[in-house]
């Protein structure tokens, strides 16, 4: 009788064990990046169209498709025991869906700051059950930061966003770039306006930049770093006369993920005179 | 037995509809049929899903579709023109206008809000359109002159639009263009309520008025001696089809060429006559838009397609055919 019960105690706890497997989903590039860093990638069982580092594991793993459109069937579908979210991707009802199906959902802050990069080591580290790495590897990213020279360097960046198909934007106030520019402790040359605005001559002249700052895709686009010399105005600022250029990853720079430390290390180092 | 024919065919049509409507709740992401639910009826999560994720998506895009396509049906009819649609006299981009607004200017919303703020401000948007049309018709001006007084909107919403992208920020600018697109990814039973309290009986009034418009594609002056009250009907034709816009904008975003390309397609089969033109545009528009659905949402899976993008996809080029074709037709 009593070994009745127990086997059927034994059934019903059968699907629990088998659910018992970590299944994550990770959205949002930075995420992505921090859970394979912790080590954590065995557990990763797909991502959205965002997460592409680390290339050579990531890009095998289903997409989700992008942050912003999310599909609440399609991640119900890979029956997730955890879904680590990216900020940006919210309000979203699929992911209401996801939460309301009884799956954990934990929301990954998103800030331009470099503070923010240890929140989101420290979330993802806990929803993972890993403190001790994402503390290995707060402290690492921490030393590459102590590259930086404490104080500010009187030196204005221009940050300049292209993209095939638009015209070159320069980097204003409340930007990502102008975050990243501050954090390397040099000052922003565009402080009259917000956003992304596009180049004029005129203004770029007038915020005399020291020193620019152009993506790796942006070099692309513009077909090389002397075609940057011909954009409107700025043959004729201070960065273009000694021509002082910096080409950094833009993903690095303005993702304030895990890549972002030394990206503004690499800014700061070419800022020096 | 001719006039047996049309019925028979809406009857061939309604059966299609319920054939297709019971697959495609078979299909989706998950490998979940209903048989699957019978099988393990203590699986809760299964139903879960099966209820509250995949039927209320199904049943919104019946609703949207029999909206889109019935709105357009009335927009031909009451302009006379065969190329009119819901998008005319400015309401989608009223819409549009309305949403940019909620997402581009800093609110601070509780996050149960920020869901619904878009939703809501499409709704708000085409309202107002919807009536600015709606005095603009009473105020004795020909509904050639709504036709101008709603490009006239439509131009002045698309360029305000145009001003809140450029203000936006990157994640904005994709909110913006992605709602432009069109999605059912909004689908939960509420939603499903509050669309369908305002198409159903907007598609029974636009239903009622029916013989009136058939009256009225002989000219407006031919239909008042033949004693119908023109202004009336056409206001009334023109309000409720706006409501079926608003609900539909509201709940999907913009979703092109369903409300172009039904009524063409109905028309071939059932003929001209309002009566039965009416009702087969409800099925098809919810036949049509419910396949496209289904291939949103399961072509690239675990992902999804905006449905917008695939109903205009399908009828760009059927929209150029039909140009193309009309221009030999009227040899100009």
């Amino acid at each position: 009788m009593a070994a009745r019960r127990y086997l059927a105690l034994a059934l019903l706890v059968a699907p629990f064990t088998l659910l018992a497997e970590t299944r994550v989903i990770t959205i949002g590039g930075d995420v992505t990046e921090i859970a394979f860093a912790l080590g954590a990638g065995g557990e990763v069982v797909a991502r959205d169209s965002t997460s592409l580092k680390p290339a050579d594991q990531v890009l095998r793993l289903p997409d989700v498709g992008y942050l912003r459109q999310l599909n609440a069937e399609g991640i119900l579908a890979l029956r997730p025991s955890l879904v680590l979210v990216s900020e940006l991707a919210k309000p979203s009802l699929a992911l209401k869906q996801v939460a309301d199906s009884g799956v954990q959902v934990i929301t990954v802050p998103e800030e331009t700051s470099l503070s923010a990069i240890d929140r989101k080591i420290q979330t993802v580290a806990t929803a993972l059950d890993r403190t001790s790495q994402g503390e290995r590897l707060i402290a690492r990213l921490h030393d590459d930061l102590q590259a930086i020279p404490a104080g500010t360097l009187p030196v204005k960046v221009l940050f300049i966003l292209s993209h095939s198909g638009m015209s070159a934007m320069a980097a204003g106030k409340d930007t990502a770039a102008d975050a990243a520019i501050r954090a390397a402790g040099l000052q922003n040359a565009m402080q009259s306006f917000s956003r992304y605005q596009p180049l004029s001559s005129e203004g770029i002249i007038a915020s005399a930049p020291d020193l620019v700052v152009v993506t790796a895709d942006g070099v692309k686009t513009l077909g090389g770093e002397e075609k940057v010399w011909q954009l409107p105005g700025l043959a004729m600022t201070p960065a273009g006369k000694h021509h002082r250029l910096v080409v950094l990853d833009d993903m690095a720079l303005l993702g304030f993920g895990l890549d972002t430390p030394a990206a503004i290390v690499k800014l700061r180092a070419a800022a020096r005179p | 037995m001719r006039p047996n024919k049309p019925l028979l065919t809406l009857g061939a049509m309604a059966v299609l509809l319920l054939v297709l409507a019971t697959a495609a709740a078979g299909f989706g992401a998950m490998r979940l049929m209903l048989a699957d639910i019978w099988r393990s009826p203590s699986d809760g999560m299964l139903w879960q899903i099966w209820f509250h994720i995949r039927l209320p998506r199904v049943a919104l895009a019946l609703l949207v579709g029999t909206a889109l396509a019935l709105s357009g049906a009335v927009m031909q009819g009451l302009f006379r023109n065969p190329l009119a649609d819901p998008g005319l006299l400015g309401i989608s981009s009223g819409a549009a206008l309305a949403v940019g607004l909620a997402v581009v200017l800093p609110w601070t919303l509780t996050p149960i809000f920020a869901l619904y703020s878009s939703m809501a401000a499409a709704f708000i948007g085409s309202l107002v359109v919807t009536l600015v049309i709606f005095s603009l018709s009473s105020f004795s001006a020909g509904l050639a002159r709504l036709l101008l007084a709603g490009i006239a909107i439509n131009a002045l919403c698309s360029a305000a639009t145009g001003v809140l992208s450029w203000l936006s920020n990157d994640q904005q600018l994709r909110q913006l263009s992605l709602w432009g697109m069109g999605s059912l990814g909004q689908a939960q039973w509420p939603t499903v309520a509050a669309a369908a309290s305002l198409i159903v009986p907007g598609a029974l009034v636009v239903q009622r008025l029916s013989t009136a418009l058939n009256v009225l594609q002989l000219g407006e002056e031919e239909a008042h001696y033949l004693g119908v009250n023109v202004k009336r009907t056409q206001r009334h034709l023109l309000l409720s089809s706006a409501l079926l816009v608003a609900a539909a904008a509201a709940v999907s975003g913009v979703i092109g060429f369903v409300g172009l390309v039904v009524p063409h397609l109905v028309r071939m089969t059932l003929g001209a006559d309002h009566r039965w033109l009416l009702p087969g545009a409800v099925l098809a528009g919810a036949i049509l838009l419910l396949l496209a659905d289904t291939v949103a949402r399961t072509a690239v899976a675990p992902a999804e397609m905006p449905v917008g993008l695939l109903t205009s996809l399908l009828g760009g080029p059927w929209f150029l055919w039909l140009i193309l074709r009309r221009r030999e037709a009227a040899g100009v």
